[in-house]
């Protein structure tokens, strides 16, 4: 899932600053699970706009909604109502919600209440790790289901390196060292032969080198004729 | 000037620090007693609502550590607070406007001067919104 946290009041207010009616809109996906954006985050960014709204004696209307996926065009498209009566949309989304609310809503304002970080999964309560490098090359058959890209500091596809000392990495000893978790993974598996040769370079070709990535599923595109068809 | 008004969250174990030993709750009627089945139920925005609604404080009262029928909820209420506190600051206001007592149900006299306490730091604060007396 994508892993977000709130952006700091400071710099929400500022953005939504001079504007009467705000539109806080949360998403129930992965924003909900970080508790970033999700219903109670929503909740609780309103009542702190109101609240400051109040000390400063200032006219401030401020309606919350949450959607299942603001990532989703229709889904965002149901809020229609609610963005024309607003001056601005606080999005509590990841950076992908706030883009497909933009291009939903072009005459509007759609500004972000969240900092987008990584991919990644929960490890305890309250602590999200990053998981996934998104490289469009996945390499996880060779590595022992851990992403080198992501969780070795370095991305070295052929680790450790030397900086990898007790477990931990030189980067921040609190990061366990991801060549190390890769060289037990395999260890536990019995396929330390893996390590035996060398991974050759990488094609970088699918990740970020080539600009935006579209990824087209040819079987549930549908044609010109088709989407004709379908219109009511 | 108006005296200040409090909002008590307290949770229903709790809550018996609040009766004297005569059994009976007294205490200034700008203080708004609200209980929660659990001090593990109260929000962010119940605690932000309750300022803005006209409280200059919150108290958030509930069960010393590791003594929470409910296991975690006193931790729970702990971290909310926290947060809400966090809140509070990045908005410019005082932090100590929203504060935790954790107490055991005996602590009447503690928690009484805790109301004290926060009544006077509330005094020096004023309310949140400073309209002619409205609040």
């Amino acid at each position: 899932m994508i892993i977000a946290e709130r952006k700091d009041l400071g710099q929400i207010l500022k953005m939504v600053e001079g504007r009467e009616r705000v539109l806080v809109a949360g998403c129930r996906s992965c924003v909900s699970i970080c508790h970033a954006g999700g219903e109670k985050e929503v909740a609780t960014l309103a009542e702190a706009l109101r609240l400051k709204a109040e000390q400063e004696r200032r006219a401030l209307s401020v309606t919350e909604v949450t959607v299942e996926r603001q990532c989703e065009k229709e889904w965002v498209r149901e809020l229609a109502p609610l963005v024309s009566g607003s001056d601005i949309v606080l999005s509590m989304a990841c950076g992908v919600g706030v883009q497909v609310m933009q291009e939903a809503y072009p005459d509007i304002m759609i500004v972000p209440g969240l900092n987008t970080s990584n991919m990644g999964a929960p490890e305890e309560q309250g602590i999200y790790m990053e998981k996934c490098g998104g490289c469009g090359d996945c390499v996880l058959h060779l590595t022992g289901g851990i992403c080198p890209v992501a969780r070795c500091s370095k991305s070295l596809l052929n680790g450790p390196c030397g900086g990898s000392q007790d477990g931990r990495c030189e980067v921040n000893r609190d990061l366990p060292c991801g060549w190390d978790q890769i060289y037990h993974s395999l260890e536990r598996l019995g396929r330390l032969d893996l390590l035996e040769g060398n991974i050759p370079p990488k094609n970088w070709l699918p990740s970020r080198s080539g600009g935006p990535r579209r990824i087209i599923r040819a079987s549930i595109v549908q044609g010109e004729e088709e989407k004709a068809e379908g219109k009511p | 000037m108006t005296e200040p008004a409090v909002a008590l969250f307290v949770c229903r174990s709790a809550r018996t620090a609040l009766a004297g030993p005569d059994g009976v709750e007294a205490l200034p009627p700008e203080v708004q007693v609200i209980e929660l089945p659990c001090s593990g139920r109260v929000d962010e925005v119940m605690m932000l609502r309750a300022l803005r609604q006209g409280a200059w404080a919150v108290m958030v009262v509930g069960c010393l550590d590791g003594n929470c029928k409910n296991r975690t909820g006193n931790y729970q209420a702990r971290r909310r607070v926290d947060e809400a506190r966090s809140l509070l600051y990045q908005l410019g206001l005082e932090q100590d406007r929203v504060r935790m007592f954790s107490v055991a149900s005996n602590q009447h006299a503690w928690l009484m001067d805790a109301v004290e306490r926060v009544r006077a730091s509330a005094r020096t604060w004023g309310p949140i919104r400073i309209l002619e007396g409205d609040r």
